[in-house]
């Protein structure tokens, strides 16, 4: 791998080290922003070392490269794994391109650099970038993406400076057997690099750029139908939203601060229903087996169902309104703390469904949605008849029929079972001889008891090491870990009351602490995920029974919790505003535009009909009031802005008219400027320091030239310096050739 | 409308923006961008893509205020020799309180900057309210006289996507004498009858001839006393100098041609250069050299001379020479008058020995010291040419015909 000494004329004339240090970020930063995108230590590494190694060579005043012939023989294997990687399907055609782009990029990093690779690198670099863009919109990315930005327009700028210095430097008439010496140009072209200028520019064009690029994001029209299908390859499973637990799957959890929905009444019955613990409830499971809960098929699926019922008209002050923005995470679940009978949505289009288990589920239209809009009018207790009713009817009509679900979809150990029936004993007895509705209170008072013993008996940890996973999640939790997180309780809750004939199922979703309303907003993170259990009754349908001890809120805060806040804050606001702006936000903004405009024209009528009414006020009766004192104090603030501003440009501009640069002048009276230079150089004008009249005394004395003629000529320089551009062509011809004659007779002393 | 006017917008007088071939892929670029934000509705690319058309707008706007308060003087010579690199200084000024201007380029045009081979001044940087000198060069590929009309100031600064130009009126008459080569053999003859002036010189050279001897004045400078002469006398006795007479060289170059065929074009042009060439190296030996050309005006006599003047008169009249000029060398020969060439050397260049028919060559040869007859074959001999003759030299047509071709079209 040779190494080549930069030449003085690339040094000197291109600036090359200020070009390719930048250049050489921008490259990093693009590969490693994508391969930190899709997660791929190879590219992140290759890159790495690539730049690095020609980091090392830049710093050091070398350039490494390697032959040719190596290097299109990478250029060929970059383009075989392009076509493994399109052919396989492994990976999208997106991340396939950018993997051939990033391994371009390294080629060219190992080749001779000639102007043309560094622009090659520059688009290569950008179209990289742009990739990641498709593949993640994390606000991490926005963030690497603006660095790279700031660090482009630099580039871009340094690069067409030195274009336009290498073309100076390499350009060679036919005439000429060489170009230049690069010594000479670099005098030519560049005495100190601009660097300060530059910057300010960056600033300038960043501004403009991500103000255009703001507009284009509103104004542009949205689309239905969009995407490339990428979000599909990365369904993270979030607590709250996934839509299966495991028992003993992870070892430890952490809970992260990340904010997922946002919750804000609308109305003062909604207010109070966030007051206390809000469940918001996402799935609901009925089957266990093997530690692990599933949905039974008609969960899964409303086909074959009957129609579900519409529901009965509540009126206003029986309902709660709530208005949610939720991150989607491509499955958007509407989330509900009670049976909801209407929801709106209000940023997306795509199917609506109410499952039998009285949630909604939402399929939008657009897989790339990243925030769902949604308002929800809530039932609120206490239920009316009707509400009842229909709870009622709905729960019978319904094919799942949750009420009757055979208690064998549970599959529980029969130590387990023990356990339950020997903490119930007592009211399990008294079922036995109770009429039906005396059996649902009793159901109910059994799930409260188990929920009491297991609160009271087994403690809260996310630390789930000693989990054995040859056991069955809810043995090994009651009988050997005795700590576990909510969802262990919640199984063994759920298990122990469907064990014992109470109807019950796990729910996960979110429990959010009503308290910590901010603003008349209530934000909901990812560690408010959590699991409950849903007890049916027949007064009140499903019941929500929480077995979990309280302690798990506290859970997750450190020390570091206020930046993380803020952080989570702003990806929040990013996923809100920027990724979830859609053709609804889009017409919000523009309405809001309308509005205020409306407004501000709306002021001014007003404002001009109230000064109209004061000036004829004071026109009719004499009266001056604070409408025309302020209006009458703006236009004075304004006049003498005005005046201001025009007697400042009138004064410059007399400046400018009485002033005339030294070097214009000189260039108006040439041979007076030759006599003094060859006074200067015979040394017998003084010194520098010297005022011009002071010097041409001294020359006068010196070389015996007339004074008074002298005196004369440095008249007239002064009248063009410093009296404008006054001088009279004739007068000025005078004095050249007054000079002249002087210059002669300094010419005939030698 | 010509393509060069379509690619370009005049938006305002005296500035114009040409969308370079970067900036043309560099919208290609934007605009699949933009479909595939279209396409995919992923909201950092509808931001990438605007932000995109904001760098091209800013582009232009930035390049417009870079050449915006601009000043510009130009030191260029006046006569320069065809085919060679003449350097040319321009002095930019920055007129503006705050703001430097960047990636400034600096190149002639309008008029006959087409003829001129540029290499474009560059300045990097102008911070506000300096002044820079940035350098040029050219080379004329035509001899003759050209009107050059200004300067275009343009940049591609910010990102080369957009150039923005401006023309700064600055007219300049360049005459370019025809291009000078290399004599191979030693055309000047010596030995003129009368080597030096017939009275003492008053001041003495280095190459002065001796005089004579005379009495010393009061005012004479002392230095020049004879001291050996001197001696034994009772008044001391200084050297008399005189100057010497140098030789004269006539030219007379026969340029009677139509410009009906490239060969007969390329004949005379190279005669016009070898003359050129004759003229430069005769005054630098010391010779008083005249021509005898035939103009449009019909014949020009410079009688012979020294001294810069001379030397500048001389190779204006070959620069100026018509490219159809009917003027016969018998013509010219009548013009030469006899006296001066009493002494001279006379050379006629003729494009071939059968324009010599008719012309009173034998009386020339009578009335001369010396004379030469050479016809453009017979040059290969004695001349080289310069060696980037026809590489894009073209066919010369007068400055007010070219006009009037202009207008009629």
């Amino acid at each position: 791998m040779p190494l080549r000494e930069f030449t003085s004329a690339e040094l000197l004339v291109t600036e090359r080290r200020r070009l390719e240090l930048p250049l050489l970020a921008l490259v990093w930063i693009a590969s490693t922003a994508f391969s930190l995108a899709e997660w791929n230590l190879f590219y992140l590494l290759a890159a790495s070392f690539g730049v690095g190694v020609n980091l090392l060579a830049v710093l050091a005043g070398k350039e490494i490269y390697l032959q040719r012939i190596f290097v299109n023989l990478a250029v060929v294997l970059s383009m075989a794994v392009l076509g493994l990687e399109f052919f396989s399907g492994r990976v999208s055609s997106t991340v396939a391109l950018a993997h051939f782009m990033i391994l371009i990029q390294l080629c060219k990093l190992f080749e001779q650099k000639r102007n043309r690779d560094y622009a090659q690198m520059l688009l290569l670099s950008l179209l990289v970038m742009i990739c990641g863009a498709i593949v993640t919109q994390a606000l991490w990315f926005v963030a690497t993406m603006l660095l790279y930005v700031i660090l482009l327009i630099y580039v871009g700028m340094v690069f067409t400076l030195k274009r336009g210095l290498d073309h100076t430097a390499s350009a060679r008439l036919t005439v000429e057997s060489s170009p230049l010496q690069p010594q000479r140009v670099a005098w030519n072209v560049s005495r100190r690099w601009p660097q300060r200028s530059l910057i300010r520019r960056v600033i300038v064009v960043l501004v403009a750029a991500l103000l255009t690029g703001l507009l284009m994001f509103i104004i542009t029209p949205r689309m239905e139908g969009g995407g490339f299908g990428l979000y599909d390859q990365q369904k993270v499973g979030m607590s709250g939203f996934s839509d299966g637990v495991r028992l003993g799957d992870v070892s430890e959890l952490y809970l992260s601060d990340a904010v997922v929905m946002r919750l804000e009444p609308l109305d003062e019955r909604a207010t109070r229903l966030a007051g206390g613990t809000l469940y918001l409830r996402g799935y609901s499971f009925d089957k266990y087996a093997h530690s692990q809960w599933t949905r039974s098929a008609a969960y899964q699926s409303t086909q074959g169902m009957r129609r579900i019922p519409t529901p009965p008209p509540v009126s206003g002050d029986r309902t709660a309104r709530m208005r949610v923005a939720m991150v989607s995470e491509l499955l958007p679940r509407i989330f509900t703390p009670y049976p909801t009978p209407s929801v709106d949505m209000l940023n997306s289009d795509g199917t609506n469904a109410l499952q039998p288990t009285m949630l909604h589920t939402h399929a939008p239209r657009n897989s790339v949605v990243g925030t769902v809009r949604y308002e929800f009018a809530t039932w609120t207790e206490p239920f009316t008849r009707d509400q009842r009713r229909y709870l009622r009817l709905f729960a019978h009509r319904s094919s799942m029929a949750m009420a009757i679900v055979p208690a064998a979809t549970v599959w529980v150990p029969r130590k387990v079972q023990k356990l339950a029936e020997t903490w119930c004993s007592d009211l399990l007895e008294a079922r036995q001889t109770a009429e039906p509705a005396e059996r649902s209170r009793l159901n109910l008072q059994i799930a409260r008891r188990i929920a009491g013993r297991l609160r009271s008996e087994y403690s809260y940890t996310l630390d789930l090491s000693s989990a054995d996973p040859d056991r069955d999640g809810l043995e090994d939790f009651l009988f050997h870990m005795r700590a576990g997180h909510c969802e262990y309780f919640a199984s063994a809750m759920t298990a122990m009351c469907r064990s014992l004939g109470v109807r019950a199922r796990l729910v996960t979703g979110f429990a959010v602490d009503g308290t910590s309303m901010e603003d008349g907003r209530l934000l909901v993170r990812q560690r408010d995920a959590h699991a409950w259990t849903e007890v049916f009754t027949r007064q009140r349908g499903w019941e929500i029974v929480d077995a979990t001890p309280g302690s798990y809120r506290q859970a997750g805060q450190g020390g570091l919790s206020g930046a993380s806040d803020i952080w989570q804050r702003i990806r929040f606001w990013w996923n809100d505003r920027i990724v979830g702006f859609d053709e609804f936000s889009r017409e919000q903004v523009g309405e809001w535009v309308a509005r205020q405009l409306w407004n501000l024209w709306g002021w001014l009528k007003a404002a001009a009909r109230s000064i109209a009414e004061s000036f004829s006020r004071l026109v009719i009766e004499g009266e001056v009031d604070a409408v025309l004192l302020w209006t009458v104090l703006a236009l004075a603030v304004l006049a003498v802005l005005i005046e201001m501003s025009v007697a400042r440009r009138s004064l410059r501009k007399r400046r400018q008219m009485q002033t005339l640069p030294t070097w214009k002048a000189w260039q108006k009276m040439p041979t007076f400027a030759r006599l003094i230079r060859r006074l200067d150089k015979k040394g017998l004008a003084g010194t520098p320091e010297q005022t011009l009249r002071r010097r041409v005394e001294t020359a006068a004395d010196r070389a015996e030239l007339p004074p008074e003629r002298l005196e004369a000529l440095v008249e007239v320089f002064y009248r063009l310096r410093w009296g404008g551009q006054n001088v009279p062509e004739r007068e000025l011809a005078r004095a050249e050739d007054s000079a002249k004659q002087m210059l002669r007779q300094l010419r005939r002393q030698r | 409308m010509s393509k060069k006017n379509r690619s370009s917008r005049k938006l305002r007088s005296g500035y114009r923006f040409k969308v370079t071939g970067a900036g043309w892929a560099f919208l290609l670029l934007s605009v699949i961008l933009g479909l595939v934000a279209i396409k995919t509705q992923v909201p950092l690319l509808f931001i990438l893509f605007g932000g995109l058309m904001g760098v091209l707008h800013i582009s232009g706007v930035l390049a417009r205020r870079m050449i915006g308060k601009i000043s510009l003087t130009r030191q260029s010579p006046q006569r320069v020799w065809q085919n060679q690199a003449v350097h040319v200084a321009y002095y930019l000024s920055n007129d503006r309180r705050w703001g430097s201007c960047m990636g400034l380029r600096l190149e002639e045009v309008g008029g006959d900057a087409g003829q001129l081979e540029s290499a474009i001044g560059y300045c990097v940087n102008l911070p506000a309210g300096k002044t820079f000198r940035a350098g040029a060069r050219f080379a004329a590929h035509r001899r003759g006289r050209l009107k050059l009309h200004g300067v275009q100031i343009s940049t591609f600064f910010p990102f080369g996507l957009m150039r923005a130009i401006k023309f700064l009126p600055l007219p300049l008459d360049l005459v370019v004498w025809p291009a000078k080569g290399r004599l191979k053999a030693r055309l000047l003859k010596r030995g003129a009858t009368q080597a030096s002036r017939s009275e003492p010189s008053l001041t003495s050279g280095g190459q002065d001839e001796f005089f004579g001897l005379r009495e010393y004045r009061p005012d004479d400078n002392p230095r020049w006393i004879h001291w050996r002469r001197s001696a034994g006398r009772l008044t001391p006795v200084i050297r008399e100098m005189s100057h010497s007479v140098p030789d004269k060289l006539m030219i007379v170059l026969d340029t009677a041609a139509k410009r009906t065929s490239r060969n007969g074009f390329d004949k005379r042009e190279k005669l016009l250069r070898f003359a050129g060439t004759m003229v430069d190296h005769a005054l630098n030996q010391g010779y008083e050299v005249g021509l005898l050309v035939g103009s449009a005006d019909g014949p020009v006599l410079i009688q012979p001379g020294v001294g810069i003047a001379q030397h500048r008169d001389l190779l204006d009249a070959l620069a100026d020479v018509p490219c159809d000029s009917d003027t016969r060398l018998k013509e010219l020969c009548d013009m030469i008058p006899r006296p001066a060439i009493r002494n001279a050397q006379v050379m006629v260049l003729v494009k071939d020995r059968a324009a010599l028919s008719g012309a009173p060559i034998d009386e020339i040869r009578a009335c001369s010291r010396y004379l030469q007859v050479l016809s453009e074959p017979d040059l290969a001999e004695v001349f080289e040419d310069d060696p980037h003759v026809g590489e894009e030299e073209e066919d010369p047509e007068p400055n007010d015909q070219r006009e009037v071709t202009r207008a009629a079209s």
